[in-house]
Formats: structure tokens, sequence, C-alpha cells
């Protein structure tokens, strides 16, 4: 059955993004992460236009992320001033990204970048992930109990200026680290139609050296936010955020992430970190592909955007 | 199928009155008759294209009497539907490979280019009428006039560029050549299908039916065909365009609620 979408102007086959949102809800429910950086580029898959997967995927994050965050809210593992801050710096990058996001569709540089940013993201973040869970798995399977994580250890951030007091992360730190990390996630957040939770808790575990068990509720907290005013910043400078097609990924995704959470209880933490950075790679493999072969026609139109 | 074969019946009854109508008003009646099966085409959730049938028949008792022609001579019809009407102009992209990465290098923004033209025609164009007719009716892709907003560029690179925009259009079926196409059932009677592909643009659309004669046009006939978003879809379409900040805003306003909705029916713990 084929639905038109309004917005991207095109019909597409209403249960393959039901099953879309579905599988995908399903990996976010059982890895814990957002899912955009597999939305999005699924959605470009299936020749939806970018600047429409990107912008309407942004608003689909906000209803996952909400129905997470409430989950961590319970359990008291959200720092909600550590948050704020974060996203003080996220809303500012989100106003700067959305405002890149215009500039690169004018010159008609978008779907580069966009894929660019995604191979290079997916690529190391993929990697990385990879080799921490194989030696994980190499030493818990030879009976070596795991690497100690180095705590309380000063680095150079914590002699930064502006120094603000986190009591619920227990930190005293200056407030310019989160605020710039803040500001970097959110322009990535408007280019690439993500949350960005897979490069702000690594940062938030490394740099800030916040406790692992706050950090996802944080993160989620604040890409509400974040991603809240990145889909009203693309809905009004460039029209690209497809109400009818949210609605569908969403209502996929609700469903799919309650299985995913159950299928994810059965498996060890790094067989599941090792099992997510494999499709991770498997999407960069793919974007990767897609920039370096022959398109079909090396010439392409492309709509003028109305002033 | 049933409903097919009612369309049809209609329409060949239509035809047959056409034709009696032409018979009976021979003094004042144009010597070509034609319309579409629809004239207005509704885009709604589950639009998926639309075929139409264009109908009509020529007068060959009025084409005689005007003079030049006699018994044998020719005729053929070429049907054109292009449009909508309130053209955007589109940039024109070229790729070249940078560094192992095909990248977007130069680019030229052209006028003139209908988002979607449809031509058929009763015979191969090359034995209708000469190339010359064509042009200035702008009756098949490669006749229609599109213009550069940059005078400087070399009559080659435009060139290049103007069949890019024809062969990606025909890959999208939205620039559609059927030679053929239209199909006389009769001495006087034709019909063409035209197919609106799924992802066609709203607006006006443009139909003219030509009747040529050894080679020259000896009568055009035009009418307009209205393609519209209705409904649900509309609605959202133009709230997105016309109030982005609040339909911006009723979007993330809803997929809080629905988050929260999802949290309150799954996580009960």
């Amino acid at each position: 059955m084929q639905i038109y979408l309004p917005i991207a102007e095109l019909s597409v086959n209403i249960f393959l993004l039901l099953g879309m949102g579905g599988a995908v809800g399903f990996l976010s429910g059982m890895f814990g992460v957002g899912g955009g950086f597999l939305m999005t580029p699924l959605l470009i898959f299936v020749g939806i236009p970018p600047a429409v997967a990107v912008a309407t995927e942004a608003n689909q994050i906000v209803a996952s992320s909400v129905s997470g965050v409430l989950a961590y809210w319970k359990r008291k593992s959200v720092d909600f001033k550590m948050g704020t801050v974060l996203l003080a710096g996220g809303v500012f990058g989100a106003f700067v990204g959305v405002y890149i996001f215009r500039l690169l569709r004018e010159i008609g540089q978008i779907d580069l970048i966009i894929s660019l940013c995604y191979v290079a993201f997916l690529g190391v973040v993929g990697s990385l992930m990879l080799s921490e869970s194989a030696k994980t798995i190499r030493r818990s399977r030879a009976g070596l109990p795991g690497p100690r994580r180095k705590t309380r250890h000063h680095n150079w951030i914590h002699g930064l200026p502006l120094r603000m007091r986190f009591p619920r992360s227990r930190l005293y730190i200056s407030c310019i680290p989160p605020l710039v990390l803040g500001f970097m996630v959110g322009i990535l957040a408007a280019i690439m139609g993500v949350g960005g939770g897979f490069i702000m808790v690594p940062a938030m575990i490394y740099l800030l050296r916040m406790p692992t068990s706050v950090v996802v509720g944080t993160s989620l907290f604040q890409i509400i936010f974040v991603t809240a005013v990145t889909t009203i910043l693309h809905a009004t400078t460039n029209h690209t955020v497809d109400f009818v097609l949210a609605l569908l990924l969403l209502l996929g995704g609700v469903i799919g992430a309650q299985f995913g959470v159950r299928a994810g209880q059965r498996l060890k933490g790094e067989e599941l970190r090792a099992l997510l950075a494999l499709l991770v790679l498997a999407v960069c493999l793919r974007l990767g592909v897609d920039l370096v072969s022959t398109p079909i026609d090396l010439y392409s139109l492309d709509e003028v955007i109305d002033k | 199928m049933s409903a097919q074969s009612f369309v049809m019946k209609a329409l060949w009854c239509t035809s047959v009155l056409l034709s009696l109508w032409l018979s009976t008003h021979k003094a004042e009646a144009d010597s070509l008759v034609a319309d579409l099966s629809e004239n207005t085409i509704a885009i709604t959730s589950n639009f998926t294209g639309k075929n139409l049938v264009l109908f009509g028949a020529i007068d060959r008792s009025t084409t005689l009497s005007t003079g030049n022609l006699n018994e044998q001579a020719s005729r053929d019809v070429i049907v054109v539907i292009s449009g909508p009407n309130n053209q955007t102009p589109i940039t024109v992209r070229h790729k070249k490979r940078v560094g192992g990465i095909w990248v977007n290098t130069n680019s030229i923004l052209f006028t003139g280019v209908p988002d979607y033209h449809f031509v058929a025609s009763s015979r191969n164009f090359d034995d209708i009428a000469s190339d010359e007719i064509f042009r200035r009716n702008e009756i098949r892709p490669q006749n229609i006039k599109i213009k550069s907003v940059d005078i400087e560029l070399d009559e080659e690179t435009l060139n290049t560029y103007r069949n890019a925009i024809i062969r990606n259009k025909s890959r999208d079926k939205l620039f559609y050549e059927k030679q053929g196409g239209v199909e006389f059932l009769d001495e006087t009677l034709f019909r063409a299908n035209v197919e609106i592909p799924a992802h066609i643009s709203v607006g006006i659309y443009n139909t003219k039916v030509f009747l040529v004669s050894d080679g020259r046009v000896i009568s055009v006939q035009s009418k307009s065909l209205y393609i519209n978003k209705t409904g649900f879809e509309r609605s959202i379409y133009e709230f997105a365009y016309d109030s982005p900040f609040f339909y911006g805003l009723l979007a993330v306003v809803f997929a809080l609620f629905a988050g929260w909705m999802a949290s309150l029916v799954f996580h009960q713990d």
C-alpha cells in the first residue's frame, strides 16, 4: 500500500516505512542508541530527499528521546544541571548547523557533506567500538578482569576558568567544555539528522569524566531540546519536515523499541557493542561506496530554493 | 475492470456525440474537438499516478472546406501536455571526480523548464511534419525553449546541459514521448492514453491538441488540466509553507506527546 508524503512529494510503501521504523526502533531499544544515524541513511537509500530525511528524523528523535528520558528520570539518572549547560551550547549549535545546511543546499553540496559526515563519524566511532569490544571479549574469554577506568584524574579540562558545581555528576568543572561540546554536537545534529548521542556519550565519559550512570539520561535530556529546536528551524528555513513521514517512523519505532529492549537483555554488553559496531561500519561502507561509484548521470537537476 | 469498460463506453458515446455535433454544426465548428477524461486530478494519500484518456474528433468536412486540402491529404494529431504554468528555475549540476569522490562542480541556472512534458502523436514525428513546425510549437522535449540566465555561456556547453535536463526528466518519466500514442478509432475519432506519474508537481497544466495536415498545423485546441493536493495532504503542505514556525512547533509538540504516550503504554514499571 502506497502513501503519498506531502512534503517529500513522493509516494512510498507504507509498510516499508513502518518496517524501517520498527527495525531501527528494535536496534535502538537493543543497543540503547537513538537510531538517527541509522534511520537518516536508510531514508536516503529508499529515495527520500536527504534534506527531508535529515529534518524529519530530527522530529522523530524528539519523540524517542522523550520516552527514553522518562525511564532514566524515574531512576534519578539525569543530571539536569549538566544537561542544561549542554543544551545551551546545543541550541546555539543547532542554529549554526541549520544555517550551514541552508548554505550548502544553495551551493548544491548538501548531499555530499551529509554523506561525508556520516562516513567519517560512523567510520571512526564504529572502528573504535569494534576494537574496544573485541578486546573486552578476548579478555573475558581468557578469564581476565576488565580494564580499570582511570577516574578522578585531572586533565587540562579541569584547569579552565568559570567552574561550576554539578552535584548529580559529582563534578566541579569549568562550564566551557560542556558548552563547546553541546555546540559541536548541535551543529552535527542539524546537518546529519541525528541526536548525536554516539558522540556525546563517549565525550561525557572520557572528556568530562561524568559517572556512567547519568551519561545516557543526561544525553537524552539535552537531545530533546536540541532536536526540537532543529525541527522548528528546518521547518522555517527549509520546509523539509514531513509530518506524515515522521508519524509513520515514530509508530514503527515505538513498537520496535519494546522488542529491542527485551532482545538486548539476553546479550552481554560487549557482544552488543561489537554487533552495533559492525552495523555502524556496514552503513558507513555503503555510504562510502555511493560516494566513489559512478552515478547513473553525471548531471543532476535541482530545484532552486525559494528565497 | 468493469469500471474501466464503463469509462470506455462513456468515452465512446461522448466521442460519437461529438462527431454528430460536429457534423451538424459545420459552419461555425472548429475542425477539432478534444477533451480529457478528467480535467482535475486530486493528489490524495494513496496517489500513485493516474492514467487519463484524451479523446476527440476531427471534422474532415471542415478541413476540406478550408481550401487547400484534398481528400487524400494526411491528417495527424499530436497531443501535448506540459506544465505547470508557474515554473520555478532549476539548477543543473555537473559532477566530476575530485580525489576519487564524485562532487558537484559546475552548475547552470535554467528557466522555462516544465516539470512535466508529455507528447503523443498519431505517427512517427518525422512523417508528420518538419522539425521547424515542432520547434515553433514546442512539441517534442528537445523543442522546449529552455533558457539560461547566464548569457556568456557558449552554445556547446548550454546544449550539453540542455540534453542533461531532457535525459534526467525522461528517466523519471516526466518528459515522455509516445510516437504512435494517438490512435484513430475511425476516420474522425481519436484517443490517447496519458500517464501522469506519482511524483508530478501540483499546478495548472496546458493540454494542446494539434491537427496537422500535409506538414502544416491547421488547428490547435487548448485546455487546462488542474493537478491539486487535496484533503489531509493539502492541509499539511499549505500549513508547512504558510506558517512554517507553527508547523514546526506542532510537529515538536506532537512528538513530545507521542514519546510521553509511548512511555506510559510500555514502561509501566
